[in-house]
């Protein structure tokens, strides 16, 4: 059985806006095993970058809120500790890579600068010895000319380069865990491409456990293990690649797998889209939160959350079409494949 | 549109050798000036009724060609031919009545709609200056084209703050549809919207091509997408044409080495196919437009360049079947 890195219990995450209270994360459970690639996938406004914020204790507080919940990460909460012991964690065992490289780079110091502040801060290296393992790192995600570049500034990077300044700094203390938020949806697919090809290849080479998050699914399917798919503050389906792919059990999961054309097929079939939009987390629905853009809604749907249910090892998936009693629906006719 | 006239000629846009060309200030004092060959030399046609999909990386091009054909830039060289009439030299007067024939839709659906007009008013706009209706008949037509993009008569009279970004989009659209165009250039109109959203679009403009006979020049970074929706497809990179081809023979038989990468750059949401595929992933970034590389532009990420790339520069050759492809490995 593989080693538990990551045990996230129970995570309830709340903003105080003018409008009302929001509901962004609404007990959200799971797991994340040394070295692995856990993939978050789900729509804007569902709560997967709170989740993961949270996990970094990066929330603001107030407007935000940790409710309720658990974040267990080497045998301590995460959401127990004092700032200070937290800057331990942060950066150092747990590093993050965010959606844009533009902005999460400081453009008034040197890359270099910023590569070599979380190796004297938690490795406390010297000078230079903090550059020389600066150098190494840019090597490592294939910048040419290194020792150059340290010197130079963010703006004289290209998009691409800058996110793969980004890891180099994420990873530049070994972290057990990686949290890459959308790390290559700012950018174009060839440089799409080599990031996602660098992460497997550091994952491979460091065995650091990764946590992506995309809208992508087919990031997901080229480089993750397991698969969760969050919807309205809520993982609504879990289980591994194949599991999701091959099997998938939720309406909101063959909704999202049916919107998207795909590459590699002749015919051109018509998208299948979800209709509606998404439910307000300030008020959200009683019963399940997909129920109004779902096909398949029944009267309880309206009533009453739906249970998790394990499928099969591993998948579980929260909707009431998985009761005894409810009708039974196969995905590949749902969605006419 | 109006199948009986037999006037109405069967291209609607024909793209001669089209440039281009940006001064940008450089220098310490910006007192030199450097050209920006954003677009350098193209052509192509769009036939009445297709959506032609141009694709490429961020910086290639493709938005200013979409707006030099629509003349809110003015080209340095070549000729853009809308309906068999040049209209790449016209005066601002002369062009006026063209205008309407060809609209756009922009990528950002919160930055493309002004915030301060009502839904209808947004819509109207464009008829108020091109077509000679009464005031109830423009609310009527506001209203109908509403219907036709799905969106309801209460919504007239809302802001564009009270929409999701969906929505917002249909009401680019149905402002691009009020002025009767026969042309719409949709520049990434999905690239800011969630993925079930964007299938909602995007079956949306086919249905109304179906209906309206409207014909697109469908610009987007998404190759599935563009795959999906168009009927040929233009690569472009750093503001040439590489190759254009009917969109299922470029995918099924891409020949030059940049849409090769490309197409194999896009994961596809399966993870099977992903653990078999082949990959080529592409060294280092796109160079600068500035001062592109001699010979083919592509050469200096190429995996199979020759010495021969530095000299020549490759044509768009035919290699059969409607493809046409731009590179020395298939002269």
């Amino acid at each position: 059985m593989a080693e538990v890195l990551l045990s996230v219990r129970d995570l309830e995450v709340r903003f105080r806006t003018y409008a009302g209270e929001v509901q962004a994360v609404r007990g959200v459970s799971f797991d994340v095993n040394k070295g692995e690639v856990v993939a978050l996938v789900g729509e804007s406004g569902c709560g997967k970058t709170v989740t993961v914020l949270s996990i970094m204790r990066l929330i603001q507080i107030p407007p935000g809120n940790i409710a309720r919940g658990s974040i267990i990460f080497g045998g301590r909460d995460l959401l127990e500790l004092s700032e200070s012991e937290m800057q331990h964690v942060r950066g150092n065992r747990i590093a993050m890579v965010f959606q844009d490289p533009m902005t999460s780079l400081n453009p008034v110091f040197s890359v270099g600068n910023q590569l070599c502040e979380p190796l004297i801060l938690h490795q406390h290296l010297a000078g230079g010895a903090a550059m020389k393992r600066a150098v190494q790192m840019l090597e490592m995600v294939n910048i040419p000319n290194a020792r150059e570049r340290l010197g130079q500034y963010p703006f004289q990077f290209s998009g691409g380069m800058r996110q793969r300044a980004m890891i180099a700094m994420a990873l530049s203390c070994n972290p057990e865990l990686l949290i890459a938020d959308e790390p290559s949806t700012a950018l174009d697919v060839t440089i799409q491409a080599q990031i996602i090809d660098l992460l497997t290849e550091l994952k491979r080479k460091m065995d650091t456990a990764i946590m992506l998050i995309t809208h992508d699914l087919g990031v997901v399917a080229r480089i993750a293990q397991k698969v969760m798919v969050m919807y309205a503050g809520k993982i609504i389906e879990r289980g591994t690649v194949r599991d999701i792919y091959r099997q998938p059990r939720h309406p909101y999961t063959w909704g999202l797998l049916a919107a998207v054309p795909r590459l590699d097929t002749r015919e051109k079939k018509r998208l299948v889209p979800i209709y509606g939009q998404p439910p307000d987390l300030i008020d959200p629905p009683k019963g399940c939160a997909f129920w109004q853009r779902c096909n398949y809604a029944m009267k309880i749907c309206t009533e009453m959350e739906p249970e998790s249910v394990t499928v099969s090892d591993g998948h579980e998936v929260c909707c009431w079409l998985e009761h005894s009693m409810a009708p039974k629906v196969e995905w590949g006719r749902a969605v006419g494949q | 549109m109006n199948a009986g006239e037999g006037a109405v000629p069967a291209t609607v846009l024909e793209v001669k050798n089209l440039k281009k060309h940006f001064a940008m200030k450089a220098g310490l004092w910006g007192s030199d000036y450097r050209t920006v060959k954003a677009v350098d030399g193209i052509s192509f046609h769009i036939s009445r009724g297709e959506t032609l999909g141009l694709v490429g990386e961020s910086g290639c091009g493709k938005t200013t060609v979409g707006r030099v054909i629509t003349r809110i830039y003015e080209p340095t060289a070549g000729s853009v031919i809308f309906n068999g009439r040049d209209i790449s030299h016209l005066s601002e007067q002369a062009l006026f009545p063209t205008r309407r024939r060809m609209q756009m839709i922009f990528q950002d659906p919160y930055a493309s709609l002004n915030p301060r007009m009502t839904v209808e008013e947004i819509v109207a706009e464009p008829m108020e200056v091109h077509l000679p209706l009464s005031a109830n008949e423009r609310r009527e037509r506001v209203m109908e084209l509403l219907e036709l993009v799905r969106l309801s008569p209460e919504h007239a009279t809302r802001f564009p703050h009270e929409f999701s970004g969906g929505q917002r989009q249909r009401i680019g659209v149905a402002r691009a549809l009020a002025a009767e165009p026969e042309l719409i250039v949709c520049d990434e109109p999905i690239s800011a919207l969630d993925v079930s959203i964007q299938a909602q679009v995007v079956n949306m403009l086919q249905d109304l091509q179906e209906r309206l006979g409207i014909t697109y020049l469908f610009i987007a970074h998404d190759l599935s997408m563009v795959k999906h929706i168009s009927n040929r497809v233009a690569v472009m990179y750093l503001g040439k044409i590489v190759e254009l081809a009917p969109s299922v023979e470029l995918y099924d038989r891409p020949l030059h080495p940049y849409t090769q990468a490309l197409l194999s750059a896009i994961p596809i949401p399966d993870p099977d196919v992903e653990a078999e595929r082949r990959r080529i992933i592409l060294q280092g970034d796109v160079p600068s437009p500035i001062d592109p590389p001699s010979g083919c532009r592509f050469r200096t990420r190429c995996s199979r360049a020759m010495p021969a790339c530095a000299e020549t520069e490759p044509e768009l050759k035919d290699a059969g079947g409607g493809h046409t492809v731009a590179c020395l490995l298939h002269e």
